[in-house]
């Protein structure tokens, strides 16, 4: 219960940063379709008038288009930016806030799970929020140039399909989209770990982010280098099962780390 | 009774704490003094977890510590500035399960301070007394306090002595550090001296008072050589 | 309490995206299944390969036996490292795991193994052969004479002959390479080199030879004197003030003869419908039907009439003939050997989804 009473604390303390993310997201895209929509009625209008246009648009122009994939963009930096912010608001100033947090009487590692069940929150929350808006995007890309009499062809499917970003955002099936959302919540994970390594030490100086970065980038690095050096010799279940082991030890480690320096090492 | 038993801490290349060991007993005020710098905050806040001690143990009532019975009001505020005292509140009571919000409706009267104030808005004094009335709502045995009339004015220092000796504060114990004894030199028990990390004098304040006529100041005066 | 309508929203939202998301990531439930009606033999452990297409849609593909259909597009990422388990036998798991630590490997299937070849670095040839079970290797180091030429050579193909392994390859550039045969002595861990002369032009690929993963091996005789080649040819471009020379593949029916030294010209200008070869013979099928038989031992020729009619969809198994032609419920499938028919079977959508694919579907067996 202290657990669920932490996560409603945390996702009202992001809440507006979080809307405001979500409205620009959704108003750059739309807006963005808006002024794709009448730049090509009219650029196909000028050609119809010349002769006989001989091209068809697909979804996969508009998803092309730069500020689209920027507002993608910014949404995956914000998230990473996040994941930062949400430990080192509560260091700001003379520890403040994350005193209170550690002087709660429960298990410290309920702050650690309610910050990381915000996040993974926030994350799925962003992408429900692009699933919809790419439908209704459709759906308005795909009627506009119907009434318009201008041709498209592909179908939603195949234009997700064909962007790399996007066919990450919307897998072959359900279990790859939970291996996805695990490798993004291992992603969150390994940013909280560098948080709570570089607060653990000698604090406001240049070497405390230092040496964090370098204790998780080894702990990162030293695995993938072992995978990709044995990679060419597997097939793809051994790779898969390799792989697997790793993301197990990954995701054993950064739990591990996590709790290690918040119960024993985290200076306030 | 809390007892500090053997703790010792580094920073950096500094000994900061070395080897201290003393008690504080519940139903007693028990005051750390010593100069700037002699490690009184880390001891505090290393009894609380807050600054994990390189060595030693702590102990309330022979067990480890409980965070529901001892409380800790340090010499700022711990909630993001943007909080009502009222939203402090509500997480008190959310995480808290002894805290009294009778008790703490009792001080916020007290200490007439409105609810609805952010802590952005507040002077240091008030922001002291919110401080202090969210600590003691938690309604703990235990109370330790960092340097509580640090930078705050006269009338609000006059109402948090005044609180000590109320029967708000019966039956608990309390651990404070501070450089302005004379306000409270009459309500301390016991007085532990730091100097250099080390306990230098650990002395029962009424006794030192009428067997030897002396007070805190100065015995204070006669260790630190001021 | 009010907090927890923030954490209830949010998870209304992401449970409606989920359910946006789950519809348009639905599997297809097409259903198909293999009907035969001759010598069911034939159709042990065969599969039939159907690929769903349009210009609108993404890709589907089906796999379908005689005990039913399943989708083979879209499986996540557990499914698909299992689908390729099941295509790949224990033994020859140890073989590509050669050819994959291995440079420029080609391999290739004789009657009783598999043999490859391929290189480590510059330091090393590595000659490997299945046997029994194992697979066993010899390595030629560039002390070898000939080793340093066969490395920095390009190769372009390989082939068994009296037991030896031999790579066909080109030593040098544009038009002065020569074109090389290299023999490889696993006994006494020797090289040796001979040029053949080939007239404007160049040996591109043995046909048998592999440089990937291929489960539709062609198995070819080691004692064979006809060795089935395709030849390139070079071509001089001039293009804005400037000379190259291009490689292009010259069209037809090629052999080396082995007795003679010499490529031998099979078949010219002619496009074969499809070709394979089987131990001692050369199988091509052309556009009217008729199989082009050339036997690899003596270089005798003949044809026969196999199909009758339009000729559909067609692929060589070993030396069986799959002929498909699409009608209106799926396919049917008429398998050949010896240009004799030996069996038929039908592919049938069992379902609406299926039916609903049926006329953008091609039907493959390999």
């Amino acid at each position: 219960m202290n657990l669920l009473k932490l996560l409603g604390w945390e996702v009202e303390r992001l809440t507006k940063p979080y809307l405001i993310l979500i409205t620009l997201l959704v108003v750059t895209q739309f807006a963005w379709l808006g002024i794709f929509l009448w730049s090509e009625t009219n650029m196909y209008e000028e050609i119809r008038r010349a002769g006989t246009p001989d091209y068809t648009l697909t979804f996969g122009n508009y998803l092309g288009g730069t500020p689209f994939i920027l507002s993608i963009g910014v949404a995956v930096a914000s998230m990473v930016f996040f994941s930062f912010w949400i430990w080192y608001r509560d260091f700001q100033g003379r520890g403040t806030f994350m005193m209170r947090l550690l002087l709660m009487p429960q298990q410290r590692m309920f702050v650690f799970s309610a910050k990381l069940a915000t996040m993974i929150l926030m994350i799925l929350g962003l992408f429900s929020v692009q699933w919809i808006a790419l439908k209704l995007q459709y759906i308005a890309f795909s009627s506009w140039f119907d009434s318009q009499m201008i041709p498209m062809s592909g179908s939603f499917k195949q234009a997700i399909g064909y962007d790399g970003a996007l066919a990450i955002m919307f897998p072959a099936s359900l279990f790859n989209f939970f291996v996805h959302q695990a490798l993004i919540a291992l992603a969150v994970l390994f940013i909280f770990s560098f948080v709570l390594i570089e607060r653990s030490l000698w604090q406001r100086t240049v070497w405390a982010p230092l040496l964090a970065l370098l204790m998780i980038g080894g702990f990162i690095v030293v695995p993938m280098i072992g995978f990709f050096t044995i990679e060419n010799d597997l097939f793809m279940e051994e790779a898969l099962a390799v792989f697997t082991l790793i993301l197990v030890i990954w995701f054993i480690g950064v739990v591990w780390i996590g709790h290690r320096q918040l119960t024993k090492k985290l200076s306030v | 009774m809390i007892e500090v038993l053997g703790v010792k801490k580094r920073y950096r290349k500094k000994q900061v704490i070395e080897d201290v060991s003393f008690t504080a007993q519940k139903g007693e005020i028990t005051c750390l003094l010593g100069l700037n710098g002699t490690g009184k905050s880390t001891i505090l806040k290393g009894i609380m977890g807050l600054t994990p001690f390189d060595q030693g143990t702590v102990l309330v009532d022979g067990k480890s510590i409980d965070l529901n019975r001892v409380a800790f009001v340090p010499d700022h505020s711990t909630f993001p500035i943007h909080f009502t005292i009222e939203q402090c509140e509500a997480f008190m009571r959310d995480f808290y399960p002894t805290f009294d919000p009778k008790l703490f409706a009792r001080l916020v009267d007290e200490f007439k301070l409105f609810p609805e104030d952010k802590l952005s808005e507040l002077s240091k004094g008030t922001l002291a007394k919110v401080n202090l009335a969210l600590g003691i709502a938690q309604d703990p045995d235990y109370l330790l306090l960092d340097e509580p009339f640090s930078g705050i004015d006269v009338f609000s220092k006059e109402q948090i002595v005044e609180l000590f000796s109320s029967d708000i504060m019966e039956d608990r114990g309390v651990l404070i550090t501070t450089h302005e004894i004379e306000d409270i030199e009459y309500l301390v028990d016991k007085a532990v001296m730091l100097n250099r990390g080390r306990i230098v004098r650990e002395f029962d304040v009424e006794d030192v008072r009428f067997i030897h006529g002396k007070s805190i100041v100065d015995v204070m005066r006669e260790e630190y050589g001021a | 309490m009010k907090r927890m309508w923030n954490v209830a929203a949010l998870g209304a939202v992401v449970i409606i995206g989920l359910g946006t998301f789950a519809i348009d990531s639905k599997a297809s439930t097409a259903e198909w299944v293999l009907d035969v009606k001759t010598n069911e033999n034939v159709w042990e452990n065969q599969k039939i390969q159907a690929f769903y297409e349009t210009e609108d849609e993404v890709q589907e593909r089906f796999e379908i036996t005689q005990s039913g259909s399943e989708v083979t597009t879209h499986l996540n990422y557990v499914e698909e490292a299992l689908k390729q388990r099941e295509r790949v036998n224990p033994t020859m798991r140890k073989f590509y795991r050669q050819m994959t630590d291995l440079s420029f490997t080609q391999s290739l299937r004789t009657k009783d193994a598999y043999v490859g070849l391929g290189q480590k670095g510059n330091d090393e040839i590595v000659l490997f052969r299945t046997e029994d079970d194992d697979v066993t290797t010899t390595t030629f180091s560039s002390d070898v004479n000939g080793a340093v030429e066969v490395m920095e050579g390009n190769w372009h193909g390989i082939f068994v002959q009296d037991g030896r392994a031999h790579l066909i390859y080109r030593d040098g550039y544009d038009k002065q390479a020569a074109t090389k045969i290299a023999v490889f002595d696993e006994g006494a861990a020797e090289i040796s080199l001979e040029e053949i002369s080939i007239e404007d032009g160049f040996i591109s690929s043995v046909v048998g030879t592999s440089r990937f993963y291929d489960e539709n091996r062609m198995t070819i005789a080691d004692d064979n004197r006809f060795l089935p080649v395709r030849l390139g040819t070079y071509e001089t471009i001039t293009e804005d003030g400037q000379t190259y020379t291009n490689e292009t593949e010259r069209f037809g029916l090629y052999a080396y003869d082995m007795e003679e030294k010499r490529v031998v010209e099979l078949k010219g200008e002619e496009d074969m419908w499809d070709a394979t070869v089987y131990e001692d013979q050369l199988i091509a099928l052309q556009e009217d039907g008729t199989e082009f038989i050339v036997d690899l031992k003596t270089g005798e020729q003949s044809t026969r009439q196999v199909i009758d009619g339009s000729v559909g969809t067609t692929s060589y198994v070993g030396d069986q003939l799959y002929h498909i032609r699409p009608t209106k419920d799926g396919a049917v499938i008429d398998v050949y050997e010896g240009g004799k028919a030996i069996s038929s079977a039908v592919v049938k959508a069992t379902n609406d989804e299926a039916k609903a694919l049926l006329s953008n579907t091609e039907y493959y067996v390999q």
